[in-house]
């Protein structure tokens, strides 16, 4: 139960071993509001004379922090109170009164919370400091209540879901734990290959990317890399007929031109199987579809299936 | 003078901590502390803690002290049962997970488990209605949220334990700033503790607190073209798409002599194959014949299952199974649907009695696999065989059982996602990849 860690957790910060930790003073002051807040409530007391330093700062800080949570406990009751209110329906199982948080519950699971991830040495076994008084059975029951009842968002579910949905910044996909992220072929790129490649434009990218590489360059419609590939060569095989047509009808590539195993773009074309590029370089009036690769094959006998 | 480097590391640790804890006082703290707040409350293993024993991190709880009504949600929401075996409502847990379930990094494919898919993983024998467990709007009834179980005897090195294996938990997308999660595993977990089971499992692909085992994905490309196309994979700068679909064309036709898809019948000698081969990890699941029956027999557009029976002896030596998961290929032009095929449970044939002679562990570890390696790898090969045959695009499969020894022969590929094995609710030492032998869908 929340009120076993509050106190023990307490118990944990009065010890020699906690005092010892020099915590700052705003620490302090945090943990002494939520402390008063949670065990007398909110601040009556007068306010000391302001030459007391001490006694003014703590003053001031159970004040205000009361003050504040005040504040947020109204907020976070009016929300609640707003949404809309459900037709009962006896086919789906509801749950009525949501348990509201407290002034004193929300200060001690603010106090627990600071002791917990202050990390100052505070360990809570729940089977030796459970007191006798839990009813519940259930430990943790008031802070998953105050957990969902401290929630700030002011939309309610029916608004979320007829706004478009906007992925939030650094969102962890943590609504669906339970299953893996989809994975993909990790991509390793080879050492090599980082120097410039001036076919690059022909391989991935756009169009444009590949106009103005040949406007910068028009001679690059007629080098060859290390495989004899031309560029026309690599719009064939990796699949863009755009590219296949800008080559061919702005920058007149030779499209009979073969490789080093002596295949030509419509071998290209139909090893990787592109039929909108195969139909296309057909439709030229001087391709050559008898052109034989060095292992006696016309391009329609590379057709992938 | 310069603190040494240890002080430093210790200094920045606990800087970091403490622009979380400011970050936290005004309410806007990440997400990731805001899950970490969730774990820091429940039974599982710390992830600086070090297990040298295994056991439950608590005691059961007795089912008079189990809490009685359903977690509170907010006030908007309600809970509801979904009943998977009702068309109309298993539709809506369809739409809802095809929208809203997993995706890459990249947000470029998402998870869509047909409804058939569900029905399976759903239904196995002793499925539980009340662990299938939807968060309706109140107002409208529209389904947002899921989260299911199903019960499982798991083996955890030496223990065998009736698990629960959660699986399924998905928030929809809009929702995700109302914090449904933490209540969804609260109130399974409570669903649990009133069926008298107190350990789970389950996986994902972040680091929660803290994984028993972690393996990574592979991919076998069988339909190059198209996953270079979708994204799923790129080509190198010198690759041409005619090498690489040179690279991974296939024969049409299996290679076993008496492969077959499996039959009712078989069910008896495929549960003691399975069985006897999976003693050999360290984080199983035990299959009894309803199982084995439910789980591996293909059903059509679901899950594949093959055995092989010897021509001459006509008994049933091998088996394995693959089931489909397709992703949702997000915003292209051509592609709607990328067709992943996952490597399921198989068992081969393990010569117990010569490995027994050799007295040395690692050394008979490393004549087990020897003994195997040939044999799986060709009976592998007919998966990808038949999976191609079927029109699936690529087939998954992580690096668990004995998986690596055969997938650099059948050309698989690193991926760039791994999968985290948790427990709930038990300690226990972790555990290789390549001794975890539970496939989770």
């Amino acid at each position: 139960m929340l009120q076993d860690r509050f106190n023990s957790a307490a118990a944990y910060m009065a010890s020699p071993a906690a005092k010892k930790l020099s915590l700052p003073s705003s620490t302090k002051l945090a943990l002494y509001a939520d402390y008063k807040l949670a065990t007398e409530g909110l601040c009556t007391q007068p306010r000391p004379s302001l030459l007391e330093f001490e006694k003014s700062a703590k003053w001031k800080a159970w004040k205000e922090t009361g003050e504040r949570y005040v504040k947020e406990l109204s907020n976070d009751a009016k929300n609640t109170t707003s949404s809309t209110t459900s037709t009962n329906n006896s086919n789906h199982h509801q749950l009525k009164d949501t348990p509201q948080l407290t002034l004193p519950i929300k200060a001690m699971i603010s106090y627990v919370q600071r002791v917990e991830e202050g990390q100052w040495g505070w360990h809570f076994d729940s089977t030796v400091e459970a007191s006798q008084s839990s009813t519940t059975g259930d430990h943790d029951l008031d802070e998953l209540e105050a957990y969902l009842g401290v929630d700030k968002d002011e939309l309610s579910a029916e608004e979320l879901l007829a706004r478009p949905y906007v992925p939030t910044q650094g969102e962890i996909p943590g609504a669906a734990m339970t299953a893996s992220g989809i994975s993909t072929l990790a991509f390793t790129t080879d050492s090599e290959e980082t120097g410039n490649d001036p076919m690059e434009s022909s391989k991935s990218g756009s169009l444009e990317g590949l106009q103005s590489a040949l406007r910068a360059n028009p001679d690059l419609v007629s080098f060859r890399d290390d495989m004899g590939f031309t560029m026309l060569h690599w719009a064939c095989d990796r699949g863009s007929l755009d590219k296949v047509r800008a080559l061919v009808e702005t920058y007149h590539a030779d499209v009979n031109a073969q490789d080093a195993e002596g295949a030509t773009p419509l071998h290209c074309a139909s090893l990787s199987g592109w039929p909108d590029i195969i139909e296309y370089l057909k439709s030229l009036p001087n391709v050559d579809q008898t052109i034989r690769d060095n292992s006696g094959m016309i391009a329609d006998e590379c057709l992938e299936d | 003078m310069n603190a040494p480097a240890d002080v430093q590391e210790k200094l920045r640790a606990l800087l970091h901590q403490m622009a979380l804890n400011s970050g936290s006082a005004n309410g806007k703290e990440p997400k990731s502390m805001e899950e970490h707040k969730f774990w820091k409350t429940q039974p599982v293993v710390k992830h600086d803690e070090v297990v040298d024993e295994d056991g439950a991190i608590e005691p059961d709880v007795p089912l008079d002290q189990v809490r009685a009504t359903p977690y509170p949600l907010p006030k908007e929401f309600e809970w509801s049962l979904v009943n998977v075996e009702d068309d109309k409502e298993i539709k809506e847990l369809y739409e809802l997970l095809t929208l809203n379930y997993v995706e890459d990094d990249d947000a470029m494919f998402r998870f869509d488990y047909s409804a058939e898919f569900l029905k399976w993983a759903l239904l196995p024998p002793g499925w539980k209605k009340s662990w299938h467990i939807g968060v309706r709007v109140a107002s409208n009834k529209k389904l947002v949220a899921f989260i299911s179980g199903i019960p499982q005897d798991v083996r955890v090195h030496n223990n065998v334990k009736r698990m629960v294996e959660i699986n399924f938990l998905c928030i929809h997308k809009k929702l995700r700033s109302k914090r449904l999660a933490p209540v969804l595993i609260k109130e399974v977990t409570r669903r649990t503790h009133l069926e008298g089971i107190f350990q789970a499992v389950y996986t994902a692909g972040v680091v929660l607190p803290k994984p028993m085992a972690t393996c990574r994905y592979f991919h076998r490309s069988l339909n190059p073209k198209k996953l270079v196309e979708t994204g799923f994979s790129q080509l190198g700068r010198n690759m041409t798409m005619a090498r690489l679909i040179k690279l991974y064309k296939m024969q049409t036709q299996t290679n076993t002599p008496g492969l077959r898809p499996m039959e009712e019948k078989d069910v008896k000698a495929v549960s003691t194959l399975m069985n006897k081969y999976m003693s050999h990890f360290n984080l199983a699941p035990h299959f009894g014949e309803e199982d084995v029956r439910h789980w591996l027999i293909t059903r059509p557009g679901v899950v594949w299952g093959y055995v092989v029976e010897d021509p001459e002896t006509k008994e049933i030596t091998d088996f394995f199974s693959f089931y489909s998961l397709p992703s949702t290929v997000i915003n292209h032009t051509t592609h709607s649907t990328l067709n992943a095929a996952y490597c399921f449970y198989y068992a081969v044939q393990i010569p117990d009695e010569e490995l027994s002679k050799i007295a040395d562990v690692s050394e008979r570890e490393a004549a087990r696999d020897k003994a195997i390696k040939d044999r799986l790898t060709g009976l592998m090969q007919d998966a990808l065989i038949l999976a191609r045959q079927n029109d699936f695009d690529v087939f998954n499969a992580l690096n668990l059982m004995d998986n690596s020894l055969f997938i650099d022969d059948l050309k698989f590929g690193p991926g760039d996602g791994y999968l985290h094995f948790y427990l709930y609710n038990w300690r226990c030492r972790e555990v290789e990849s390549k001794k975890v032998g539970l496939v989770m869908l």
